[in-house]
């Protein structure tokens, strides 16, 4: 699904903090979406705290920086990370060039973890990105 | 919110201030500058990359290496450090918005000592072209934390001087680069006004963007957190255990322009790069028979690529007339 243009492939569940999770088994893979990768532009540097720790959900798991910024990225969900991309960490550009290719951690979820605060229906997406951009717009022109 | 007038602090506490308040969420505005000299490396850098650890070592220049953004810096008593630390709630998503809005007040202080500063995005700001400060962001704790400082001079030879560069030649460029395209208060203005008629600009300037920004002193709470993390920042894990950037030796001279060192079997190249783009080329050793017109024609304009670079001479030494 194509918003302006933004892409969001529907194979997966968006959180509000611009971060994709998609289910593999018993496990997510956790990524960037497309309006936060372009909003950051080039990222220079990833780093992943740690593999095999268990995180809380609003907890931060890495950093990235893009145009001299560091930006904590917090897990949307709660679990244990059990992979971290290291070709990711190694090449963060490769985030600009596929968001949706370059997944950062796998998380193996807490059991009763519902993802209930995701979004996955089209339609829901389109109105959340719509009001993120608006948001953009405003803090733009000040 | 509040207002850290702070003056003159020993060098590791102007870096542990703002961490500290940011950890601790305490929106404030920080004003203060270092008693000794230090170099300052961004969260993506490792200092022993960046910097010349012996000569630093040698000359009781401080190492600390940020949580925020941005590169390396050299920061001494000829500077005010400025840092803002707001709930990240409250700040714009778009980290040129933040940066653009963080550095209005300093803008309207440089203005009011007659100097013509503008906005550079990503976060410098430049005067007829020359950059007169570099700026860096990060989140701490629950905040967005933005820092930079008002030059009033710079020491330009010392800053060359504690970079781990390649070739003392490359330096010798670095350094002339730095000095063509570098401004400060004493450069624009020939004078440097007292350090307290400009501070007291840049407060009003502070409180003319916040306008409950109140005057205070910091407590015993953020003492404990700078010592907390000062623990933190002084271990080698810290400041050497991070990934190394790659193996190309960029020095970032303003925003959009770089000196890049390149060597092929022998022959040492200074490249200078407009947003990736080959804008001068210069060969460092005096006894290569390769005429540097003649490389320069091969590369200008064309997109930096150290491959490219390395085809080109050995073009040209493998048919030196063509």
């Amino acid at each position: 699904m194509d918003i302006e243009n933004l892409h969001f492939p529907l194979d997966r569940k968006y959180h509000r903090s611009h971060l994709w999770v998609k289910s593999e088994g018993d496990k997510v893979k956790i990524g960037i979406d497309d309006f936060l990768s372009n909003m950051a532009g080039y990222i220079n540097y990833l780093t992943i705290d740690r593999k095999d720790i268990d995180v809380k959900s609003g907890e931060s798991f890495g950093s990235l920086e893009s145009g001299k910024f560091v930006s904590k990225i917090y897990t949307p969900t709660s679990g244990k990370i059990v992979e971290v991309n290291q070709d990711i960490i190694n090449n963060p550009r490769k985030i600009s060039d596929d968001p949706y290719d370059a997944w950062i951690i796998q998380i193996q979820p807490e059991d009763n973890n519902k993802f209930d605060e995701f979004l996955e229906k089209e339609q829901d997406i389109r109105s959340w990105i719509a009001e993120e951009m608006k948001k953009y717009e405003e803090e733009e022109s000040g | 919110m509040k207002l850290y007038d702070l003056g003159t602090l020993p060098w590791k506490q102007t870096q542990l201030v703002y961490h500290a308040l940011g950890e601790l969420g305490e929106e404030s505005v920080v004003i203060c500058t270092p008693k000794e000299r230090y170099a300052c490396v961004g969260f993506a850098q490792n200092p022993a990359h960046e910097l010349d650890i012996d000569y630093c070592k040698k000359n009781n220049i401080g190492i600390f290496r940020r949580e925020i953004g941005g590169g390396t810096v050299f920061i001494d008593d000829n500077q005010i450090f400025y840092q803002l630390i707001i709930d990240r709630g409250k700040s714009p998503l778009n980290q040129v918005v933040f940066f653009e809005r963080f550095l209005q007040p300093i803008i309207r202080t440089y203005k009011s000592l007659g100097i013509d500063a503008k906005f550079n995005p990503i976060c410098d700001l430049v005067v007829n072209g020359k950059k007169i400060s570099g700026n860096g962001g990060g989140d701490i704790g629950n905040c967005k934390v933005g820092t930079g400082s008002i030059l009033l001079d710079f020491d330009h030879e010392t800053m060359s001087r504690i970079l781990n560069l390649p070739s003392e030649k490359f330096r010798q460029n670095v350094l002339s680069a730095m000095k063509t395209n570098m401004a400060t208060v004493k450069t624009e203005l020939d004078k440097i006004p007292s350090m307290e008629e400009i501070k007291t600009k840049l407060i009003s300037n502070w409180i003319d963007t916040f306008d409950d920004l109140e005057k205070s002193e910091l407590d015993q709470l953020v003492f404990e957190k700078m010592d907390e993390l000062d623990k933190k920042f002084s271990t080698e894990e810290w400041l050497y255990k991070i990934k190394k950037q790659n193996e190309v030796r960029s020095i970032k001279i303003i925003e959009g322009l770089n000196l890049v060192y390149s060597e092929f079997e022998g022959i040492e190249l200074c490249i200078e790069t407009q947003n990736d783009i080959i804008r001068d080329v210069k060969i460092l050793n005096s006894d290569i028979k390769i005429s540097p017109s003649q490389l320069g024609k091969m590369l200008a304009n064309k997109r930096y690529d150290k491959t490219l670079v390395l085809n080109k001479i050995k073009a040209i030494l493998e048919n030196p007339t063509r």
